[in-house]
């Protein structure tokens, strides 16, 4: 059976990622049976998102409203993040990124590649968030890009 | 422990180093997830590399409940100063589900590091 749906509709700021991960857990904690790592990688895979969303969308200014949804069924949990973004480049690489780890059969080794890159040169921007999602959350990605708003949702199965 | 104290907080996240004339210890508690995390840990770093060198130095991570990919970064950029400054560096990990990923993957990546070694802890250290 599946549990209310969250809706949040908050700032584009940095802060917003924190409040979003912990609504998340608490909403999990109080509405779901799922097991607590689950809760943890929901939580987390949202909060990597949202700062995504406030990273990439709008270079050099926090700006805008981030819409998160969450959906936690028995067979699936899905985290949708949708923002405004005036930086095209940005959405390229997000695509770029999602694509890669799509395709990519073994989720984990991406993930070590890109911590092997911070290893390497430390002051590189790491993007290590979707990877993470990834591999540690175990969460599959897709995108959309449509006038002007990027979605970007993430599933997984429950069991 | 007897020795110098170092402490240092922001966010949510407190960093705590305590000497020795034998070793360091840098505990982490807490969440870290600010938007650039190098730019409250590189002056912790700094003052970590200089009460610890030529020590032993452990960073206890098992009392962490959050960190974001972004601290993670930084964190990877820490063991790796460390690991040229200190004769030997130990990372320690909180036996649970999520720590215990981050503590496999830092293995793995350290393993070009000859100072560092990875270790899990059973119960998470309390500040």
């Amino acid at each position: 059976m599946d549990m209310p749906e969250l809706n949040l509709s908050m700032q584009s700021t940095w802060q917003s990622a924190r409040e979003v991960r912990e609504r998340i857990e608490s909403h999990l904690r109080r509405e779901s049976t799922y097991p607590e790592e689950l809760r943890r990688a929901t939580a987390m895979t949202a909060s990597e998102l949202v700062e995504n969303a406030v990273r990439y969308g709008h270079p050099g200014s926090d700006c805008g409203q981030v819409q998160v949804g969450l959906r936690a069924g028995a067979e699936r949990v899905e985290v949708t993040v949708q923002s405004a973004c005036t930086n095209p480049p940005g959405v390229k690489e997000l695509a770029e990124h999602i694509d890669r780890l799509g395709e990519a059969k073994d989720k984990g080794s991406l993930y070590l590649q890109r911590l092997e890159t911070c290893l390497e040169r430390p002051r590189l921007p790491s993007q290590l968030g979707l990877y993470r999602i990834g591999f540690e959350g175990q969460f599959d990605l897709e995108y959309t890009y449509d006038n002007g708003v990027v979605t970007v949702r993430a599933t997984r199965r429950v069991r | 422990m007897n020795g110098s104290d170092l402490r240092f907080e922001k966010d949510g996240l407190t960093i705590v180093v305590s000497t020795t004339p034998a070793e360091a210890r840098v505990i982490w508690t807490g969440v870290s997830d600010s938007r650039d995390p190098s730019t409250f840990l590189s002056p912790a770093v700094d003052r970590i590399v200089k009460s610890s060198s030529g020590l032993k130095v452990t960073i206890d991570l098992s009392g962490m409940d959050f960190m974001n990919s972004s601290t993670i970064s930084s964190l990877v950029g820490l063991v790796k100063t460390l690991n040229g400054t200190s004769p030997e560096v130990v990372v320690v990990f909180a036996d649970s589900d999520w720590q215990r990923v981050h503590m496999r993957c830092m293995r793995t990546i350290t393993r070009v590091l000859q100072h560092v070694t990875v270790e899990g802890r059973q119960s998470p250290i309390t500040n």
